[in-house]
């Protein structure tokens, strides 16, 4: 399967900038995915409405934040690189609700992504985390998996110079599909 | 190939409407709060494990606070600017307005007492219409207008 890496335009501030990966398959980026299934989540769930919508406005006031800053520190995402690579895989919310673990109510809505530099962040997919550790997690294994993939062959591919990153910008993302094995 | 919307919370946005201005305002001072920590560290030339030493806290405790994990409660940044031995969080003050002559000779006359007088101010003496002095308290950051 590939990849490719798409802009995030509609975010205000220009000093950082947004992207996210969009997989052949998908006529839609990940970042796009999550959103629009969160909408389909909360429609057709009204007893959950108002604790998904607390989730997903957390999730949004994290990005408003993030893209109105020069640039973004590493302690204001949560690390969730792979041990022993050189992944750059991380997440937002930093900090979480401590609900009852097994509890269907999870520990709310979690989105991958990784950083490409202070003023860069590619964004992935979410989903409610339900157990501690990611890996061990059916809602979310796959994205961990998927930030911290995508995070190393755009690594690969940035010093390969097949993607070149210049200043707060990705360059050649339209030229450029990233191998991406599943 | 469809085209990237242009506001990516353009349909959850029709479904659950803005983001409240208070999460945006937490989230804004959260984020200032960690990145005032993470300088002074840095200016100060201490990692978290010494920051760990010198709270007298294991470091995995300081690691959560540092790293945005857990909320920050007032004890929290108290003993952290205790520790870095400056202010993270500073609280804008009340100015207060006197007259050059109140000012100058650190009275004050009735009708111009600061309400938070209390909190903020040094004895000074009060001139009373009859001549004699009592004594009231002078905010400390009192100016003159």
């Amino acid at each position: 399967m590939t990849a490719r890496i798409v802009k995030l335009g509609g975010f205000a501030s220009s000093a950082v900038n947004f992207y996210s990966f969009q997989f052949e398959d998908s006529h839609i980026s990940e970042f796009q995915d999550f959103f629009d299934r969160w909408k389909k989540i909360i429609q057709s769930s009204p007893n959950d409405f108002n604790r998904y919508k607390r989730d997903i406005n957390k999730i949004r006031a994290y990005l408003n934040n993030l893209k109105s800053r020069t640039e973004i520190g590493s302690h204001l995402l949560k690390d969730e690189a792979l041990k022993d690579t050189n992944s750059t895989a991380i997440a937002i919310p930093t900090h979480y609700d401590h609900r009852k673990k097994g509890s269907s109510a999870g520990f709310g809505l979690r989105l991958y992504g990784f950083q490409v530099s202070p003023q860069i962040i590619v964004w992935g997919n979410g989903n409610n985390k339900s157990e501690v550790d990611a890996r061990n997690c059916a809602n979310v294994r796959k994205f961990f998996y998927d930030a911290n993939y995508m995070s190393m062959v755009t690594q690969e591919a940035i010093s390969s110079r097949k993607l070149i990153v210049f200043k707060n910008e990705i360059l050649h993302i339209n030229k450029h599909s990233l191998k991406f094995e599943v | 190939m469809k085209r990237e919307i242009t506001n990516p919370f353009m349909n959850i946005e029709e479904e659950i409407g803005s983001v409240p201005i208070h999460l945006d305002i937490y989230h804004k001072k959260s984020m200032d709060i960690l990145d005032r920590i993470h300088l002074l560290m840095q200016e100060k030339n201490i990692n978290q494990k010494e920051l760990a030493e010198i709270l007298g806290k294991k470091e995995s405790e300081v690691s959560k606070w540092i790293n945005g994990v857990q909320n920050f409660t007032i004890k929290t940044i108290s003993k952290l600017e205790a520790a870095l031995e400056t202010e993270i969080l500073v609280v804008k003050k009340p100015e207060m307005k006197f007259s050059a002559f109140e000012a100058r000779f650190g009275v004050i006359f009735p009708g111009s007492i600061c309400k938070h007088l209390e909190a903020c101010a040094t004895p000074v003496n009060h001139f009373t219409p009859a001549g004699t002095s009592t004594t009231v308290l002078l905010p400390s950051h009192a100016s003159a207008i």
